[in-house]
């Protein structure tokens, strides 16, 4: 789940997901779907905004790269946070 | 003699899916300032009750639920 700048809502949206799923592939991940929730009003501000963009992105990717592309996703313009879920209906059980 | 309230869980009766996603639902087990209720408000099992702890917390996070009501307080 990503907290997108809300100036995402009028333009450069599409740029933006494109970018958000390099990430994902680079890493050798696979895009299943993106949702996007819209514009809407933050329960508190972050870091001076009080609305923001959400966008959902469900992917499949290893394990050991979910660091990485949660590193990728820190540093990406435009992102005011994210969050990595795991899907328990779809996940396989970790390997111990 | 009244009936009854059940004492089950909710979660576990209704199937609520206790998910970040609906933040709306996750307000109930929360009271008018944000705080998460204790179990004995939310009639929740261990199980659920911890679920919707971590859910509601997820939310928070996100901007989709107020950690408490705090911020921009007149007394800051």
């Amino acid at each position: 789940m990503y907290l997108l700048d809300p100036k995402f809502e009028e333009e450069g949206l599409e740029d933006k997901k494109d970018r958000l799923k390099a990430i994902v592939e680079s890493e050798d991940g696979e895009v299943e779907s993106m949702e996007e929730w819209g514009k809407k009003r933050l329960a508190y501000e972050i870091d001076g905004f009080s609305e923001g963009f959400y966008l959902l992105i469900e992917f499949q990717a290893s394990s050991d790269v979910i660091d990485e592309i949660s590193e990728k996703s820190n540093v990406e313009e435009g992102v005011i946070r994210y969050q990595v879920f795991r899907n328990k209906e779809v996940a396989e059980p970790v390997k111990s | 003699m009244g009936r009854r309230r059940s004492n089950r869980c909710m979660a576990c009766e209704d199937k609520i899916e206790l998910d970040y996603k609906q933040y709306n639902k996750l307000k109930r087990f929360t009271n008018r300032s944000g705080k998460i209720l204790p179990r004995r408000a939310t009639k929740l099992c261990e199980k659920h009750q911890r679920k919707a702890a971590e859910a509601i917390k997820s939310a928070r996070y996100l901007g989709l639920l107020p950690y408490g009501d705090e911020h921009g307080s007149p007394w800051q």
